[in-house]
């Protein structure tokens, strides 16, 4: 029966049609757990009646095991009876389960065609090396001169169709944030439950979407903020009510659009807010160097830290958030925090909403040229001897908005050993961090698929990895967020 | 010849190149095993064939400031960006000057490739596994477990390395030495 067409059809139609069930189950088993007046004989019947279409599906496809994990959960509930807390976890545990073998079934996981990602990629690779070479074709062409007009024109209208279906090949990777809130409100609904403690989960903006090979680093890192955010962020109920907040914390999530080819997700929590001093001292107690006291980031960054005596399972390690951030900023992404001590944090975590070809500018610098995402580039302008100010080792240039700090690309990557007096100071700015890359002189704007350096290169910061630009030379693409944060003379204040 | 020898049989192909007849070679009766044989500070050193993907001329390499001293940089093979380490640092011999005659093996390790910098590849040879004699161990030292053994041919000594070993960069070697440390504006 497996090779038969038509059971491969069916097959199809049963995991999309289940997976679909599955997440209606879940949502109600969620909605049940967090509101009691939601427990009701109805919800708890319609429950019972998705588990026994879900069991007699698998039956009918042959799937034993899932149809006798089905069975199971169907008689645990009862027709008429509110659901007990521990029913509920049973449940979802089964959900789980059912889930994991589902997922070995088959690779569909929605109607229409369904394609592995691998597959995409693929071709978003190849379509991106096209492009490399094209421009190279450009290049041998013009140079043919007058003659060669025809041959240009033709070159032109290939580029344009290459370019459409570079646009409309990313865009099939493009996947609503849902299924990922989907599993945020869980951790939020399983660590609360540990924790003892009462959290509303409100998401809002799911249908957002994000290239399917981001979805993974997005969960990774929300992941992190959310469960932090059960564990130390909401209060134990008696404290919130002295505090005049309503007993019941509460979770909000929330994703936008921030720009044509960004999205923000934001998790908001009404806690107690991070203390930067509980981080201090804990960073003490562990003997971990601090960079900058007053700098919170780097503080909540710290691999290593946690401000819990004890360790949780799945909290309070405090290896996951900076590990994240990490994974997050390679791809282009950033996350910032905005603290409000006795209030609450807010978390946004802002990503690319495809991962695609960057636009950079190349910058030379001694004779090395490097490619500086162009996302981050305010302004570019020549910098004259007489401009020049040296402050304590360090370099700075006096602007309209102020004095902006300048941070000398061949000091910073060893091929000179002071500022040089002239050159091109290109502004950085991220998130309101600005910062002014000192180079020899600026180069050609052009799009470039950027790749991460082989891990035998080591641990290099200011490097966002790698890109091949049309004459087939290697450039280092450098990564804005770690030369804003680069300190910016290595004299000490001692 | 200007063209790049890729795949085992690229190797193959590079070794007629350099006008290596059948005729020199022996008749084969125990089971002989190709190798690499390259040069590195005057010396013969061999890699297996088995483990090359394939030698290429030297292009541009781009240097990565912080990197490990072993690292030379990255270079560009067909659309693949690979690192480029000095086998030359990493056996603790001064680092390589390149000129016309230097090469790039490239190894794949691990589900990437991996280029290692030659002073020049000279043949391909098959040495019997019975030719292969251990490494003198008072020449050994802790860090040096990617030696295979050696062969005695004619009046040249070629050291085998195991290429697996000799890219697992040690702790030890993965602080920079490319940097000039600047303390005074």
């Amino acid at each position: 029966m497996g090779n038969n067409p038509l059971f491969g059809e069916l097959l199809d139609e049963f995991v999309i049609e289940s997976s679909r069930r599955l997440e209606t189950i879940e949502q109600a088993l969620l909605e049940i757990g967090e509101r009691p007046s939601a427990n009701t004989a109805e919800s708890v019947a319609d429950l019972r009646r998705e588990l026994h279409t879900l069991k007699g599906n698998a039956g009918m496809m042959g799937f034993r095991g899932i149809q006798s994990r089905a069975h199971e959960l169907e008689e645990c509930v009862v027709d008429g009876q509110p659901l007990t807390a521990e029913q509920t976890s049973f449940l979802l545990r089964g959900v789980d389960d059912i889930r994991a073998s589902m997922h070995g079934a088959t690779t569909a996981d929605r109607s229409g065609l369904t394609v592995p990602v691998a597959a995409v990629d693929a071709i978003v690779e190849l379509l991106a090396d096209s492009m490399i070479l094209g421009s190279r074709l450009a290049r041998q062409i013009e140079m043919l001169g007058d003659d060669a007009e025809p041959m240009a024109l033709a070159w032109e209208a290939l580029e344009k169709t290459l370019t459409a279906i570079h646009r409309r090949t990313l865009a099939l990777r493009l996947v609503p944030l849902n299924p990922l809130f989907a599993s945020l409100h869980r951790i939020v609904h399983d660590e609360s439950l540990s924790e003892g403690k009462e959290i509303h989960f409100i998401a809002t903006g799911g249908e957002t979407p994000l290239d399917k090979s981001l979805h993974h680093v997005a969960a990774e890192a929300l992941g992190h903020i959310v469960r932090n955010a059960v564990i130390h962020g909401i209060e134990p109920a008696e404290i919130r009510l002295a505090r005049g907040k309503p007993a019941a914390g509460s979770i909000r999530v929330s994703a936008v659009s921030s720009g044509a080819e960004e999205i923000c997700v934001t998790i908001e929590d009404d806690g107690a807010g991070i203390d930067r001093h509980l981080l201090l001292a804990a960073a003490e107690r562990k003997g971990l160097a601090v960079s900058d006291p007053n700098d919170l980031d780097s503080l909540l960054y710290l691999p290593g830290l946690s401000t819990l005596e004890e360790t949780t399972l799945s909290a309070g390690r405090g290896i996951g958030l900076s590990a994240s951030v990490t994974a997050v900023r390679r791809l282009g992404g950033r996350i910032e925090i905005d603290n409000r001590l006795g209030e609450g944090a807010a978390f946004r975590l802002f990503l690319p909403m495809q991962l695609s070809m960057v636009r950079v500018m190349l910058v030379e610098a001694d004779g090395e040229q490097y490619a500086v995402p162009l996302s981050a580039v305010a302004t570019v302008a020549r910098m004259a001897k007489t401009e020049l100010h040296v402050i304590n080792g360090s370099g700075a240039i006096g602007r309209r908005r102020g004095l902006l700090p300048l941070l000398d690309l061949g000091m910073t990557f060893g091929t000179s050993a002071a500022i040089r007096p002239q050159g091109t100071v290109i502004t950085l700015a991220v998130g309101g961090k600005r910062r002014g890359l000192l180079v020899d002189r600026p180069g050609a704007v052009l799009d470039c698929v950027v790749k991460p350096l082989d891990p035998i290169c080591g641990s290099t910061t200011g490097i966002l990895g790698t890109t091949i630009v049309s004459e087939g030379r290697v450039l280092l693409a450098l990564d804005p967020i770690a030369l804003l944060e680069r300190p910016l003379s290595v004299r000490t204040a001692a | 010849m200007t063209t790049d020898f890729s795949g085992p049989d690229r190797v193959f192909a590079f070794a007629d190149s350099l006008g290596i007849s059948d005729e020199e070679a022996p008749v084969i009766e125990e089971t002989t095993i190709p190798w690499v044989v390259f040069m590195l500070t005057g010396e013969w050193y061999a890699l297996p064939v088995d483990a090359v993907q394939e030698i290429i001329r030297v292009g541009e390499i781009t240097r990565v400031p912080d990197a490990p001293s072993v690292v030379r940089g990255v270079v560009n093979l067909r659309g693949r960006v690979l690192p480029v380490v000095d086998l030359r640092v990493r056996l603790g011999l001064p680092a390589a000057e390149p000129d016309k005659n230097t090469r790039i093996v490239v190894l794949p390790t691990r589900g990437r490739w991996i280029g290692v910098l030659v002073d020049a590849v000279k043949r391909i040879e098959r040495f019997r596994p019975s030719d292969v004699r251990p490494v003198p161990s008072d020449v050994l030292s802790e860090r040096s477990d990617y030696f295979r053994g050696v062969v005695q041919k004619d009046d040249r000594l070629v050291v085998l390395l195991d290429a697996e070993h000799v890219l697992l960069v040690h702790e030890g070697e993965m602080t920079n030495m490319n940097q000039i440390r600047v303390t005074e504006q």
